[in-house]
């Protein structure tokens, strides 16, 4: 699965461009600040409507435009569907083959892809609401049942919270806040017992990863932290908003839950967010995100899009050649770099190089 | 160029309506112009006698000209069997399928907190009170499958079990005619958690 070519209207500093890629490897280099992050930033923001920078949809509209449109064909074994997303007016309208769509699923049932960025390090040493993001959005993705509890959980959380800061009168109040119980047990349970899921599975694959790119007998872990762990989910977390609740009252919002939870990444036990070096963070955030692309493929029996934003700027030679080794030829790559000649000694058979100047892609070299 | 101020008003007050935007305002109101003058106090008479005439039934506060509405002064429907709704248009929708044989009650609305809107605001103290005629065995609750109406929906539950009257959520799931494969997996699960025995 491949995307084929991708027109780009108005986009960050791009020129208006009609590229064609190529369906195992695209390479773009160029100078910093000239653009080749936000080819990868279109590439993701088709797949996602969302920006892998956190940027608003607004700001990714060229300066003294008022709209930007980005077009791309996803080519699966002999299908083409055509996938489009026009930003207008503070509203975006996705469209497949031309007919309006409505779920963000249906994009996800067409092609995923995985991104590598310098930010990633912050999956591992910012705050806990990175690390849920990353986990939310990586089973949303796949699990379509996932989404409707997290979703449902969440406006559950809303109404909690507008009732506990509420200082009106006081017995219905308790009765209100009970039914609201009900429903927040009800899906966080589920929404656990789905994350649970997951992070096992990814956690044998990240690990396994690990090792391949870090020659190294010592384990690297991903574990979940839930509030609650007991075999009894539904009757603990019942127990904790009791415990809390005169707290809570107080404070005027919902103090425990699955919107609490964390994600733990240790090697040898420690933990790297914590105490782990820059390098031993590095080399963690590309075995997730390794983590992440086999999950994927794992679920859905297809590789996703891998996407390369200035990877190597920060790894020697020796990780360099283990990354690469580790990639295979049924995954279509977008790498950014400001070096191109480690990657053309790589010996790929089949590429595309670019340059990237000003907003302006060029192809200047191709075999296929 | 400027339209007459009369227009004007017309146009500003069609545009107050749900689903009327500016441009719909505008042809209804050259409509409006447009037509004869039997036929606009035909209808302003009828704007003006449905706010005057129709009012909330006094016992389960549907819609009615009359102080008990048709449903409830119906003798030979079921009144052990009383099915809540969120709104007067939820009992129509019912009442097309012809099977529903009990009463009603409508809350005219659901507990949303996010809006403000609590319990108080609601028709729930009235249904208290009818449940304690004792008439009533069996309470069906047809609130709506969102955060609010299943928040109302536990709500109620929660107050009227202490009565020992029987409480009945209505099931959410595959829609009749539907095929289980094109079905998608929240409903399918959905539906599966409210199967019932054959």
């Amino acid at each position: 699965m491949f995307i084929e070519n991708l027109k780009i209207r108005s986009f960050c500093n791009l020129k208006d461009l009609n590229l064609k890629f190529n369906p195992n490897l695209n390479v773009f280099s160029g100078n910093n600040a000239q653009g080749k992050t936000n080819i990868i930033e279109a590439i993701y923001y088709l797949n996602k409507s969302k920006s892998f920078r956190k940027k608003k949809d607004q700001d990714l509209i060229q300066w003294n435009k008022n709209i930007f449109f980005l077009k791309g064909d996803i080519v699966n074994n002999n299908d083409i569907h055509q996938i489009s997303i026009l930003f207008q007016d503070f509203k975006k309208e996705i469209k497949i083959n031309n007919k309006k769509i409505t779920k963000q699923n249906q994009v996800f049932n067409l092609f995923h892809c995985v991104i590598f960025s310098p930010k990633d390090l912050h999956i591992l040493d910012k705050d806990p609401t990175i690390r849920r993001y990353f986990i939310n959005l990586l089973i949303s993705q796949i699990n379509e049942k996932y989404l409707y509890h997290l979703k449902k959980y969440h406006k559950t959380l809303l109404s909690r919270n507008k009732i506990l800061i509420d200082k009106r009168s006081f017995f219905k109040k308790d009765k209100i806040l009970e039914s609201l119980d009900n429903i927040l047990v009800k899906e966080g349970v589920e929404v656990i017992k789905i994350r649970n899921e997951v992070i096992n599975e990814l956690n044998k694959i990240v690990s396994g990863f690990y090792k391949e790119i870090l020659p190294t007998k010592d384990l690297f872990e991903v574990k979940y932290k839930p509030f609650i762990f007991s075999d009894n989910l539904e009757k603990e977390f019942y127990d904790k908003l009791y415990k809390y609740k005169e707290y809570e009252l107080r404070r005027g919002f919902t103090l425990v839950g699955p919107h609490k939870d964390d994600l733990i990444f240790s090697f040898k036990g420690v933990n790297i967010g914590n105490f782990g070096s820059r390098g031993q963070k590095k080399m963690a955030a590309i075995a997730i995100r390794f983590g992440e692309l086999y999950y994927i493929y794992k679920k859905t029996e297809k590789f996703p899009i891998l996407l390369l934003d200035d990877m190597f700027s920060e790894l020697d030679q020796e990780k360099k050649r283990n990354f690469t080794r580790l990639l295979n030829n049924q995954i279509q790559m977008f790498i950014t770099t400001t070096n191109l000649e480690f990657l053309r000694n790589m010996g790929f058979a089949n590429y595309s190089f670019f340059s990237v100047k000003d907003g302006d892609v060029l192809k200047n070299e191709e075999k296929r | 160029m400027q339209l007459a101020p009369s227009m004007l008003r017309l146009i500003n007050e069609f545009s107050k309506l749900p689903t009327i935007g500016p441009k719909t305002a505008q042809r209804l109101a050259f409509y409006i112009l447009k037509t004869s003058k039997n036929e606009v106090s035909r209808l302003s008479d009828s704007l003006l006698e449905v706010k005057e005439k129709v009012k909330y039934c006094q016992i389960c506060f549907n819609i009615s000209e009359e102080d008990v509405c048709p449903i409830c002064k119906d003798t030979r429907r079921d009144s052990s069997l009383i099915c809540v709704v969120e709104q007067p248009f939820d009992v129509i929708v019912i009442e097309k399928l012809a099977t529903y044989k009990g009463l009603y009650h409508v809350l005219l609305g659901n507990i949303s907190p996010l809006e403000g809107v609590g319990p108080e605001e609601l028709k729930i103290k009235e249904l208290l009170e009818r449940l304690k005629g004792k008439e009533a065995k069996e309470v069906i609750i047809a609130t709506n499958s969102d955060v609010q109406g299943e928040t109302t929906a536990i709500y109620l539950h929660k107050l009227i079990q202490p009565l020992r009257i029987y409480v009945s959520r209505i099931a959410y799931g595959i829609p009749v005619g539907g095929n289980l494969e094109y079905t998608d997996e929240v409903t399918l699960t959905k539906a599966i958690e409210g199967r019932r025995a054959m």
